[in-house]
């Protein structure tokens, strides 16, 4: 029998997973059903997600896989700005950093204005 | 010529992301297992919602922790963060009367039986007889799913129409019968050999 998902034993996660969302719309074959159902066995993640999977249809796996990655984004950029923040500008370096800059700068004047 | 990043190991995005911080290298990591993940959520929590939440706790942990740890298999750690991340959501929910006992003990096994009989070499090592005599000793429904898939090579659904058993049902006496045809069959291994 020709499969239309030759990769079907394939044990890379990228492959798998428009796989496991064909087993779940009903698109494999009785032949890569049972594929996907044996390298399964081998892997309880899988195993586990694909029985979760199974109770969502088409349209929701596509809105929770697009909410999914929105999620992903935000966070991490989130976790971007926030790490920039701390590496280059932390609060309390800023603060003591103008603390300082202003004890010099009024010491600087009151010595000066002695002088003179 | 360097890789695109979907072609790069969960290993090296790992080292890559710890080398150079860049989120790209994490964020296809989380893609990666993202549905894998909400999966599991959804397998244990029975909720879209709850395993929503659930799955972007399991990310924020991911992300906090993952430069903490030496993690030498990314896939298997974040199956136990997620696996922890539904316990934790069921012990403190207050809906936890509906889950049973059996699905929070299953879910307390940190690894099922991956290590556990691997079938197929029995099929392969001419251990065949072996194997029919223990399928014997095993109940009618593990006995007949196991032969039915392992042997037939047919697929859940197929057994489905053939037992009338369902998916969930075909599913745990497998792995039930697999788990008591290795106890069987390591004992009769060890009796052989002495």
């Amino acid at each position: 029998m020709n499969s239309k998902h030759p990769h079907t034993n394939n044990n890379n996660n990228e492959k798998k997973l428009p796989l496991m969302e064909d087993y779940i719309n009903n698109n494999l074959s009785e032949e890569e059903r049972y594929r996907l159902e044996e390298s399964m066995m081998e892997d309880s993640f899988e195993a586990d997600a694909l029985e979760g999977l199974q109770q969502l249809n088409k349209k929701e796996l596509n809105t929770v896989q697009q909410n999914l990655s929105k999620y992903i984004r935000n966070n991490l950029s989130k976790r971007k700005k926030y790490t920039d923040k701390t590496i280059l500008f932390p609060g309390w370096i800023m603060l003591a950093i103008i603390l300082l800059i202003g004890i010099v700068v009024v010491g600087f004047l009151i010595i000066s204005r002695l002088l003179a | 010529m360097s890789k695109k990043i979907s072609q790069h190991t969960d290993a090296e995005l790992l080292t890559l992301f710890k080398k150079t911080t860049q989120n790209q290298y994490l964020g296809e990591l989380l893609e990666r297992y993202s549905l894998l993940v909400f999966g599991v959520c959804i397998k244990y929590l029975k909720d879209q919602t709850s395993a929503q939440d659930a799955t972007q706790q399991v990310f924020e942990k991911v992300i906090k922790e993952v430069v903490k740890y030496e993690i030498p298999y990314f896939k298997s750690w974040l199956y136990s963060v997620a696996k922890n991340q539904c316990l934790m959501q069921l012990r403190n929910s207050s809906n936890k009367m509906q889950y049973s006992a059996q699905e929070i003990d299953d879910l307390e096994l940190t690894s099922e039986d991956d290590s556990g009989l691997k079938l197929r070499e029995y099929l392969l090592q001419d251990k065949l007889e072996i194997l029919h005599e223990s399928l014997q000793n095993l109940n009618k429904d593990q006995s007949a799913c196991i032969d039915l898939f392992y042997l037939q090579k047919l697929s859940y659904r197929e057994i489905e129409n053939k037992t009338g058993l369902t998916f969930q049902q075909i599913k745990s006496n497998i792995q039930n019968g697999k788990r008591n045809l290795r106890m069987m069959l390591e004992t009769k291994m060890q009796k052989n050999e002495q």
